[in-house]
Order: structure tokens, then C-alpha cells, then sequence
């Protein structure tokens, strides 16, 4: 009896032993493990630093600020309520926002405000209190303001509270710009110091690639001047100018107002994010005769010196189509259809071409699909399919009724005819620094040729006669070569045109023979007058006198 | 035999030297992190400081204050009191 009674009690002790180890080493082993490893390893993320994103001349246009992450340590804390009043009105946030915060039971570590500036940081350092400590945080800053906004995009944060680039640049190469974030895993002894001898893991943060444009900022802050005077002067509600490189598609300065403040975008109103340049369509009006008529004489189907009668409106259909002035000149030239902005001598043109033609050409112009340009918010009205074009469509749209583009499609189309008809994509970088400093060139892309150089050189002469003799040859610049072409296009409002509504425009490029630049510049719904030629174009010869002086152009003439 | 008596207490001795010098340099090592990560905060801080110097925001600014202003078509110093006018852009 004896023997079976110590014989259970041992078999008893050693079961009671058997349970505690099971819970130890298989219920409770994970925490266990985990615990032991935070108080030996050391495990730490190396954050990438955002790329920097630069005008042609290398100066910043969107970089990177230390700002902290402020938090709070609330076991170390001994009042909450003084250390609430006292961090809330440095914070400029809600004490009961802080209190609430503080109050989650078993928190450690509380954050309480993120890309606090260095001056908010100092004032709270100030404070005699222990609880409170700070992180090193980057973020976006933007050494111009506001300039070129529309064109960068701005940084935000994604659901997991990590930053990530919006609209523009800083949308489209948000990848890139971000870069890859890296770790850092090692022993390390009681005082937190990493033991070499023990095992160490450690992955490089990759830093974020960084941008060159072919933005110029001393042009962009010339246009973005001009036209807030400009807007101010005509009484404008909105206005863009798109400045291109002809011969390499490259950007050269894109401005659009009303803008907004990137670095401090939550400001503003959303609908003001998006780049009307890319992403809002306007009926281009006059601008686009230049288009159909470089079709015309490329078809061989008139020439500049080709005349026809505009004797009073044309009839298509059951519509009559009229001069914008409802006056006629008779016997007049092609050369005289666009320096006169003809609609009835377009609706004459166009239809020498023929309606497969003149379709080939609008897609060969790249009108009614998107452009390609590296900006995240591209849209592009779709064109209706080539056999629902009715004859009234077709003469609308030679004089750019009845057809929507977006700025950058316009502006894309007529560098086409400064570059000797090859079409190029639009683009907005330059290069792509990595972190190594190794640059890759993005080069010039050509779409296709669109018209032959014969053709853009009659187109040309005839822009740069539309100049000297149309209805903005008051504006122009003395001694300069500009070939040019105003537009004056009413919106389209409930299924009807407001004759008071405009938008007024003007497409050119200088000098002619040679083009340093091609400008396009919109003003939506001018006040002091509805015309492209006293409005836009005076604009556009303002901004390109500055352009001259700036690349050192001599006068020609 | 002796001889190896030595060498393992050499070598036992020679093991704690080498191994405490790997773990004091931890040390030094986390300190040149720091010290790295500290000039690289400097670095970027005055990389804000002279993009924020050469802004033309703030160029312009700084030239309005000094005195310059925009051409204008016909500009004029008056010298030698005011009866002798120079021009300065024609």
C-alpha cells in the first residue's frame, strides 16, 4: 500500500511538471521567445528618403524637411491634466483630443502630432516635464510655393498613415520617388549597444530615385506671373499657358490658375488638385484651323495661294455657316482664311479634303487619346467614331467646333508643325537620378510624322502672316518672326452656345525659322472682352518678349 | 605536454582579449551610426536652408528690397543735380 501511494504521489509530481512545461514551452513559447529576443536583438527600420524633384538647372522643387513625430510616454507621465494644458496649445490641438489618447489603458507609447517643425519641437523641449519625446520625420517640402503646383502634385498619406504622392510628379513617379525602406536586425548588450559578435541582419534602405526636368523655374515663375496679371487684367475666371520645347517634347513651363499650395493642400478645395492643362477639355476654337489646314496642304487638295469666294454664310445642311464677324471679303487666299480666321473659307478646306482624310489626320494629331505625358491625372475626350461624322460635323470641326481637346493635346498638335511635322510625346522629366547618382536620360520620343515638312513650313508662313496681319498684330513684338494663331471659342452650355461665355486663346511659336519654344495660352470667360486676339494674345506676346530677353533671341527683322 | 598546457591558456586568454574588443566596438559602431545620422540630418537641413535662400521667391524678393525693379521701355538717372538726364535703357 505504501508503495503504491509514493508511486502515485511521484507519478503525480512528475505530470504536474509535465502540464507546466507543456505551457510553457508550447502555449506560452512564442511570447516567451519574442520576449526574450526584444531583450537581446534589436530590430530597426532605415527609412528611404524621399527623392528630390528638380528644375533644369538643378535647383529643388520638391524636397525633403526634418520634422518630428511628437509622442507621448504616459507611465512616465505624473499629471496628465498639466501635461495636457500645457502640450495642447503648442500642438494647436484640442486638449480633449490629447486626454483621450492618454487615457487608452496599457499604452506605452502614444503619438500625438506628426511633421511638427523645428520651432514647435524647441517650444515643447522647453517644457519641465518628462512623457514626451520625438522622432525624426521627413516631410515634402516645396522651396517655391505654390509655382508649378498643378505640375508637381503633393504628398499625403495612404491608409496606413505612410506618405504617398497625389496627382502630377510626385503621382505618377510616386515608386520611384519613395523609394524602398530597409532594416536593421542585431544582438545587443544591456546598455542597447549592437554586440558584432552576435547575429546580424541587415537590408539597405534603398533611397528614393530623383527627378530633373525640363522645366526651367525662371521661365516657369515668368508665366506664372504674367498670367496672374493677365487673368487680373481680363478678368478672367481661369487661365493656363503650356510652354513645349518643339523639337524635344520637353516641358518647359506649365502654369494654371486657380492653383494651390502643395505643402499645404488640405487647405484648398479638391477640385482645384487636378491639372486643367491634362485633364480638362475645352472646344478649341479658331486654334484648330492650323491643324486642318496643314492636312489640307499636305493632301495637296489646296495650296496657300489657292482662293475661293467667301461671298456670305456656306450652307451644310440646314445650317448656315458664318465669318465670327458675319462679314465677307470675296475672292480671298488660303493664307487669307487663316489670318482672317475664316470659318466659311475652313468649311472649304475641310471639305477638299475629304471626310476619311480629315479624320486621318485629326488621329494622326493624337486628338482624342491621351498624350502620354508622365502627369497622373491625364484624361482626353474620346473622338465619336469615324462613321457617325455627319458633313455638319466635319465643317464644325474645321474650325474647332463641336471637338474637345485638352491643352496639352493642342499644344503637342501644333509643335508638330514648328518641328517640321514629326509628332512628339510630351514630357515633363528629364532624367532619373538612382541614389548612386547614376543618371538614365529619358530621351525625345517621335510619335510619327504627321504632316510633311513642306506642308509645316506653308503652315508656318501662313501662322506667322496670321501674326502680322490678323486681329492681335497690334501686340506683336517688332522685329520678331512669330507664327501664331488667336482662338475665341464659346462653352457650350445645356445643348446651346453662351455668346457671352468664352474661352479665349492664342497658339504660336517663336522665333518661326527656328523655334526656342511653342506657347499656348487660355483664358476661360475673360471679361473685358470675349476675344482670343485682345485677350490671350496680348498675354502670349507679353510672356514671349520676357522669353526673348531671357534666351538672349535676337530680332530678325 | 606542458607546452599545451600553455597554449590552451594562451589561446583561453587570447579568446576573452578578442572577444571583449568585438563587443566594446559595438559601441563604437552604434556611435558612428548616430554620428552618421546626425550629419546627414545636417546635411539635409542645409540643403532646406539654401533651397529655401536661392527660391526666386525669395531672390525677388530680396532684389525688390535692395532696390531693383522692372525695366521699364525708357529708364532715366538724373546727374549733376537734375538738369542732366542719362538713359539708361533706351
Amino acid at each position: 500500500m505504501r508503495i503504491w501511494t509514493l508511486f502515485l504521489f511521484v507519478t503525480l509530481f512528475f505530470s504536474i511538471i509535465c502540464v507546466r512545461l507543456f505551457y510553457w514551452q508550447i502555449i506560452e513559447g512564442d511570447a516567451l521567445r519574442a520576449e526574450a529576443i526584444a531583450q537581446y536583438s534589436l530590430s530597426l527600420t532605415i527609412p528611404s528618403v524621399r527623392g528630390v524633384i528638380a528644375s533644369v538647372d538643378g535647383s529643388p522643387l520638391a524636397m525633403n524637411e526634418q520634422t518630428s513625430l511628437v509622442y507621448a510616454e504616459p507611465k512616465n507621465i505624473a499629471d496628465t491634466i498639466i501635461f495636457t494644458k500645457l502640450v495642447a496649445p503648442v500642438l494647436r490641438v484640442e486638449e480633449s483630443s490629447i486626454s483621450a489618447l492618454l487615457s487608452i489603458p496599457n499604452r506605452v507609447w502614444v503619438p500625438l502630432a506628426r511633421k511638427v517643425d523645428r520651432a514647435i519641437k524647441e517650444e515643447l523641449q522647453k517644457l519641465p516635464f518628462k512623457g514626451i519625446g520625438f522622432e525624426p520625420e521627413p516631410k515634402r517640402y516645396y522651396p517655391e510655393a505654390s509655382m508649378a503646383a498643378h505640375l508637381l502634385g503633393f504628398v499625403g498619406s495612404d491608409e496606413h498613415g505612410l506618405d504617398q504622392g497625389y496627382f502630377g510628379l510626385e503621382g505618377y513617379y510616386d515608386r520611384l520617388l519613395r523609394g524602398r525602406a530597409g532594416s536593421i536586425e542585431l544582438q545587443k548588450d544591456v546598455q542597447g549597444s549592437a554586440i558584432l559578435v552576435g547575429d546580424a541582419k541587415r537590408i539597405e534602405a534603398e533611397d528614393g530615385r530623383s527627378l530633373t526636368l525640363y522645366v526651367d523655374r525662371t521661365v516657369q515663375a515668368i508665366v506664372e506671373r504674367r498670367l496672374r496679371d493677365g487673368m487680373q487684367k481680363y478678368g478672367a475666371k481661369a487661365g493656363t499657358v503650356t510652354i513645349m520645347d518643339p523639337k524635344t517634347g520637353g516641358v518647359l513651363a506649365m502654369a494654371a490658375f486657380p492653383a494651390y499650395d502643395p505643402g499645404d493642400f488640405g487647405a484648398y478645395e479638391r477640385d482645384v488638385y487636378k491639372n486643367p492643362i491634362v485633364a480638362s477639355t475645352f472646344e478649341p476654337g479658331s486654334t484648330f484651323k492650323v491643324l486642318v489646314m496643314s492636312g489640307a496642304i499636305d493632301q495637296n487638295a489646296v495650296a496657300a495661294d489657292t482662293t475661293m469666294q467667301e461671298s456670305g454664310p456656306v450652307q451644310v445642311g440646314q445650317y448656315a455657316i458664318r465669318t465670327w464677324n458675319n462679314e465677307y471679303r470675296g475672292s480671298i487666299t488660303m493664307t487669307d482664311v487663316i489670318v482672317h480666321s475664316s470659318n466659311v473659307g475652313m468649311v472649304f478646306a475641310g471639305g477638299r479634303i475629304g471626310k476619311e482624310k480629315f479624320l486621318k489626320y485629326l488621329h494622326a494629331y493624337g486628338i482624342g487619346e491621351p498624350t502620354g505625358i508622365d502627369l497622373q491625372d491625364e484624361s482626353s475626350a474620346e473622338l465619336r467614331p469615324d462613321n457617325e461624322w455627319r458633313d455638319i460635323d466635319l465643317a464644325t470641326a474645321s474650325f474647332g467646333q463641336g471637338i474637345a481637346v485638352t491643352p496639352i493635346q493642342m499644344i503637342r498638335a501644333v509643335s508638330a508643325l514648328a518641328n517640321g511635322g514629326a509628332l512628339m510625346e510630351p514630357h515633363i522629366v528629364k532624367e532619373i537620378i538612382d541614389s548612386t547618382g547614376k543618371k538614365v536620360e529619358i530621351k525625345p520620343k517621335k510619335v510619327r510624322q504627321v504632316v510633311s515638312p513642306r506642308a509645316a513650313s506653308v503652315l508656318t508662313e501662313m501662322m506667322i502672316a496670321a501674326v502680322d496681319r490678323g486681329e492681335a498684330k497690334w501686340a506683336k513684338p517688332k522685329g520678331y518672326r512669330i507664327a501664331g494663331k488667336t482662338g475665341t471659342a464659346q462653352i457650350p452650355v445645356a445643348g446651346h452656345y453662351d455668346p457671352k461665355k468664352t474661352i479665349a486663346s492664342f497658339v504660336g511659336f517663336a522665333p518661326a525659322d527656328n523655334p526656342k519654344f511653342v506657347m499656348l495660352v487660355t483664358l476661360t470667360e475673360p471679361s473685358s472682352s470675349p476675344w482670343g486676339s485682345e485677350t490671350a494674345a496680348p498675354l502670349f506676346f507679353n510672356i514671349a518678349r520676357d522669353l526673348f530677353t531671357y534666351y538672349s533671341l535676337p530680332a530678325s527683322q | 605536454m606542458k607546452i599545451i598546457q600553455w597554449l590552451v591558456i594562451l589561446l583561453v586568454i587570447g579568446e576573452l582579449v578578442w572577444t571583449n574588443t568585438l563587443v566594446r566596438s559595438g559601441r563604437d559602431v552604434t556611435a558612428t551610426d548616430l554620428a552618421i545620422s546626425e550629419l546627414r540630418r545636417q546635411n539635409e537641413e542645409l540643403a532646406y536652408q539654401v533651397a529655401s535662400a536661392s527660391a526666386i521667391l525669395t531672390i525677388a524678393q530680396k532684389a525688390k528690397e535692395a532696390g531693383f525693379v522692372t525695366p521699364l521701355p525708357s529708364q532715366f538717372v538724373m546727374m549733376g543735380g537734375e538738369t542732366l538726364p542719362v538713359a539708361l535703357v533706351p
